[in-house]
Formats: structure tokens, sequence, C-alpha cells
């Protein structure tokens, strides 16, 4: 199936939006962390070159080592020693003191007070009152960077750990959000041609409603016009047929008292108007949907009663032979479509093969239906149009191209499947027609009809 | 045998009730269900031919309350609507036959005979009575090895005769049989048939009981 999934879609949308938040949020707070830090440790740097600024100026040795450790000892006590190391200068830039740590050239920076940046190495000038020399002191980057990383990894380890679960539960969301249109997709698939009640709107999304209201308006108005059209066949063939019979039957009385000669061609004249009738009616419910009708038919008793009413007319004498293989109960086709069916067949069969020739009618357990006939086989060209409306079989005169036109039509539109053989499966000769009918879905109770 | 045809189709009717009446049968003809009823009650009638499409209802529900009401005879069913579900919803409800219009009208006394018989217990169109046996298919039959043709009205006599067979038969109920066939009844109409059948199958087949009627000796 092409086209694009809600799902996906969603769950794409809320990755990429969901994911920026979450880029800018961590670039914020790299920038945030990173600003904090430095003023942090800008405060620091100050800190310390004030308050060495604010003890007494050196006046003779150029390092003292007394002093030195003093201080150190007094302002970079801890870890503050890894990383602070000051020089106390005059105004020249000459080094007066320094700490142990560092240089003993001087900085690489003049003598002014305030903050001063050379290359990664951040810088603090205090000037001892008076003026005359400066404290300056010196912070490395590694601290600084170590700290903002240590600051960033604790930030961001827990979102990057977190974001294989947030794309399981986004996918999850996503997933959970498109059920209800899923749920409506596996109604809709679930169901057979025939199923025509209305879509359940429970638990439906307001969004989806109007399309499932307007779907349910849609099936009801197919299900009125079925009905209709069973109401139009049962007027047509009460108005039509009526008259029929009385001409029939008083033709018969007429050819019976007179004798007339041509009594039996009026006879067979009536006998055949009726018979196109016939196949024009089944040709009308074929196309107006007889086959499109909700239904859960009995395969086996129908066609049991079909044949029995063969038997009963006296039309087939011994002829039909069926042979039911077991695990096909009901079909999901119209009783009254399986009968225009079956009948279609029947007719065909001892219309074109041999008078007293047998008829195989055969139930398979896939609930496939052959009928299976003695006829001359046919030839190729003819076999491939045979389902075609007004295609008949080799004896023209006999047939009307209607009767296997209607079973396509009924058959497909039930959802099943017509083939045609000739010669017949396993034999040198004959001609069979395979009927696939719909196996049954779950129906509501209310549409099983038993045969 | 008297059957009960409702059908409202006239021309149709007409000439159902003509091929019956040749064949021997007694026909009551109406046209709805409520004449229906009405005949029921009065008539005994032993086959009922009921079409489903009558003016004043469905023959159906008709035909569910005959059987509701205990009517034990057989019912056949002529109608227009042809469909499987119609023929099995009529068998369903207690019709014997389902004959879709248009039909043969030979079909139509085949089908009568072929219920009748399964009523009877008997399994062809023969009927086996004493050295008798009644061909119903053509108003024959073969007695010690002869075979005789009777007239429909001699068949009618006989059929009505041999369906109580071995007892006694009302000469008003032949008389009934005979009317009901389209036959003109006189006084001694009953009595004039009896002898052709006595001098055509032997003068001991029928026994006259005075003032009552007539027994078929098997």
């Amino acid at each position: 199936m092409t086209g694009w999934s809600i799902a996906r879609a969603l769950f794409r949308k809320q990755v990429v939006v969901l994911g920026g938040l979450w880029l800018a949020a961590g670039l914020f707070t790299i920038v945030a962390a990173t600003a904090k830090t430095n003023e942090l440790f800008d405060a620091e740097i100050e800190s310390v070159g004030r308050t060495l600024a604010s003890l007494d100026a050196p006046t003779s040795c150029r390092t003292d080592t007394m002093l030195s450790c003093r201080t150190e000892a007094a302002i970079l006590s801890g870890e503050r020693a890894d990383y602070l190391s000051y020089q106390i200068r005059d105004r020249n830039g000459t080094v007066l003191f320094r700490s142990l740590l560092a240089p003993e050239e001087p900085f690489p920076i003049p003598v002014a007070a305030g903050f001063t940046n050379q290359g990664a190495t951040r810088y603090f000038t205090s000037f001892y009152p008076g003026g005359r020399t400066a404290v300056q002191v010196a912070a490395g980057p590694e601290e600084r960077l170590h700290t903002l990383l240590w600051m960033l990894g604790a930030i961001m380890v827990p979102l990057v750990c977190l974001f294989p679960m947030t794309w399981v539960l986004v996918e999850w969301t996503a997933r959970e959000t498109a059920g209800p249109v899923q749920q409506i997709v596996r109604s809709l698939q679930s169901r057979s041609a025939q199923q025509l009640d209305p879509i359940s709107t429970v638990n439906i999304p307001l969004e989806l409603n109007p399309i499932l209201s307007a779907m349910n308006k849609l099936l009801q108005r197919l299900r009125s016009a079925l009905d209709q059209e069973r109401a139009f066949a049962a007027n047509c063939a009460h108005e039509l047929r009526n008259p029929l019979a009385a001409a029939t039957a008083q033709a018969e009385l007429l050819i019976e008292d007179t004798k007339h000669d041509s009594g039996p061609a009026m006879l067979d004249s009536l006998r055949n108007l009726t018979h196109k009738l016939e196949r024009l009616m089944q040709l009308s419910r074929a196309e107006a949907g007889v086959g499109l009708r909700l239904s859960r038919t009995d395969l086996q008793a129908t066609v049991k009663f079909i044949i029995e009413d063969y038997y009963r007319s006296g039309v087939a004498q011994d002829r039909l032979d069926l042979k039911v293989h077991s695990g096909c109960e009901y079909v999901s086709l119209d009783r009254d479509a399986l009968g225009i069916v079956l009948r279609n067949l029947i007719d065909n069969s001892l219309k074109y093969s041999p008078m007293e020739s047998t008829i195989n009618i055969i139930m398979e357990a896939d609930c496939s239906l052959r009928v299976v006939n003695e006829a001359e086989p046919l030839p190729p060209e003819l076999l491939d149009r045979i389902l075609a409306r007004f295609e008949r079989g080799t004896d023209f005169p006999k047939g009307d191209g209607l009767g296997l036109a209607i079973v396509r039509e009924i058959v497909s539109k039930a959802g099943g499947a017509v083939q045609v053989r000739s010669t017949a499966k396993g034999r040198t000769t004959g001609f069979e027609v395979c009927i696939k009918l719909p196996k049954i879905a779950a129906l509501p109770a209310d549409a099983v009809s038993p045969a | 045998m008297t059957i009960l045809l409702v059908e409202d189709q006239l021309v149709l009717g007409d000439a159902i009730v003509q091929r019956l009446q040749r064949s021997g049968f007694a026909v009551d003809w109406v046209y709805t269900a409520a004449a229906a009823r009405a005949v029921m009650v009065h008539a005994a009638t032993e086959l009922v031919l009921l079409d489903l499409g009558l003016p004043d209802g469905d023959g159906n529900d008709f035909l569910k309350e005959l059987r509701a009401q205990g009517y034990g005879g057989p019912i056949i069913i002529i109608t227009a609507r042809d469909q499987v579900s119609d023929c099995i919803d009529a068998l369903n409800l207690g019709a014997d036959d389902y004959l879709t219009k248009p039909f043969n009208l030979g079909v139509l006394v085949a089908r009568i005979e072929a219920v009748r018989r399964r009523y009877l217990g008997r399994s062809g169109s023969e009927q086996v009575i004493g050295r008798l046996v009644l061909h119903h298919d053509s108003n024959e039959v073969v007695t010690d090895g002869r075979t005789v043709l009777l007239t429909v009205r001699e068949f009618t006599v006989l059929r009505v005769l041999a369906d109580k067979a071995n007892t006694l038969v009302k000469k008003a109920d032949i008389e009934s049989a005979l009317y009901r066939s389209g036959q003109e009844i006189k006084s001694n109409t009953v009595e004039v048939y009896v002898s052709r059948l006595r001098r055509k199958l032997g003068f001991n087949t029928i026994v006259t009981a005075h003032g009552i009627g007539y027994k078929l000796q098997g």
C-alpha cells in the first residue's frame, strides 16, 4: 500500500520538534553554564588579587619565600594552588615577587588594572595602595575547562541517556494517538463485501466522527438501494410472471382443445419469452448488487435444495450428481444470489452437454463449487471470452449469452472468483466452471440467514 | 379429490380450474384468503393450491394460519416469487411443494398427484386396490391383466371410492366431487357412473349400501 502514515508523520514531527527544543535547551545550557563558570572563576581571581594587594608590599628581596608561603598558605590554599599563580610587579614590569608555581619571567601582559586575556590564560591585575606595585594573578584554562565540562556532563549525560527512552515513548505515543484510525482501518479491512451495517463510532476521536458519519450514511443508502432493488425485483416478477403464466396456461388448454398445428410453436415462444425475461431480471439483480447483500448461507443445504428442486420439476431426471468434500459450511453469499448462480450453471450444463450425460456438482473443502459437464471442448479463444456478456457456447441457437455473465457479476461482486476450464480438470473432454465463494467472516447475529 | 385453489389472477385461475377438472379433480376456486377461510370451514378440502400474492394479505401468513389451525392436508404453493429464499420459507412454513409461475399445467397436475401419493403412502402414480391397479396419470385401470380406459367422470368417481377403499363412501361426497369437477349433477348421476364402472371393472367391484352410499371392494 502506498501513501503516507499518520503515525509515522506524527512520530517524525514529534522527533523533529522535541529534538529541536532539546538542542536549543542544550545550547542555552552550554552558553549559560560557560558564562556563569567564567563569572565565578573571574570572581575568584579578583578576590585573590585584591586580597594579595591588601597585604604589605614587598621592599627588598625579589622572592620572599616566607611571604610567598604565607600568602599562598593564606590565599592559595587547597585546589587553588594548582591553577592560580601570581607575580608582584612594579610599574616597569619587573617581577618583585612571585608565587612558587609562577614563572620567573614576567607575565606576558602589561601592568594595568583589571582583567586581561593572553592566550588561554586569564589575568587580573590589582595595584597596591600608592599605585607603584601591582599584583597580577594568573589562572590557567584547565580548571575552568574541567569545571565547565563537568557541569555540562552532569546536565547532558542524563539527557542523552534518556534520548532512546524518549524515542520509544514518542513512537508509542504516535502509535497510540493514531490507534483509532488503525482501528477503523482494521474494521474496514475485516469487512466482507456484503457487510453493510454501520461502522461503530464508540471511542472514536471527534475529528474522525464526521468521516464515519458520512460513511455510515453511504452504507445506509446502499442497504436501502439493495432493499428497493429486492422489492422492485419482486414486483417485476409479480407483474410480468402472472400474465405470462395466464397466457401460457390458456394456450395449453387451447392447444389441448383444438390440436392446432401452430400450438407447440406458440407455447415454445411463450416459454422462450419467459426464459429471456427471467435472465434479464437476473442480470438486473446481479448488476444492482444481489451479491452484495449481507448474508451467511449454508452452502451444502442450499445446493442440495436447488438440486432437489430440479428433481421435483423433472427437468434434470437423474443427471445431477452432487459430491461434497467436508470442510466448508457457510459462505458469505446471499442464498438467492447462490440460487441464481447455481441454476445458471446447471441450466447451461443441461443445455450444452449430451442428453443423459451426468453433470457433476462438487463442493470443495475450500468453499469452491465446481460444476462439470461432458460438453464438447471449447476452442481456447472462445474460452477466454466465454464469461463476457452475450458470448455463447458453440451451439449458438441454444443460449442467450447471459448465464455465465450473470454468474461472474454476482460472484465477483460478492468477493469471489469464477474460473472456466475446457477440457474439465482431470478429463479429456467436458466443460467446467469453478466458483470460489467468499468464506464466511464474523457477522452480526441478525445477519444470519441459514438455508 | 377436492382441491381448493386460492388465486386472484382470473385468467390463470380459470385455466387451472379447467385443467384440474379435466384431470378429474373437484375444484373450489376463491380469490382471497378470507374466502378460502370460509370454504375451509364448510367444505372437505383435500389439497390447497395457494398463491402467495393475495389481495388481502401474504399467502405465507395464510399458510402459517392453516397449519397452526391443524390443517393436515397437502398444500402446494403457486407463485411468481422465484427466489430460493421464498421457496425455502414457504416449505419451512408447511408447504408440501412449490411451483413458480409460469408453469406447465401438466406439471401442476403431476405435482398434485405426487403430493397426493406421498400423503396416501404410495410411491408411484399407480394405486393398487385388490385386483385393481389405478393409473392416476392416464385415467386407466388394469384389472385381471386387462387395461380399461375410463372417462374423466368415471375416474373421478373411482378415485373418490379408491381413496377410502373398503370403506363406505356417502353418495353426497361423490356428488360433491363430481359437481366441483364441473359436472352437471342430476338425481341419478352417481348411479349412472357406478353402473358404468361395474360394467367395465366387474359387477362385484362396487358394493351398494342402499340409501347410504357405495364401497370399493379391495
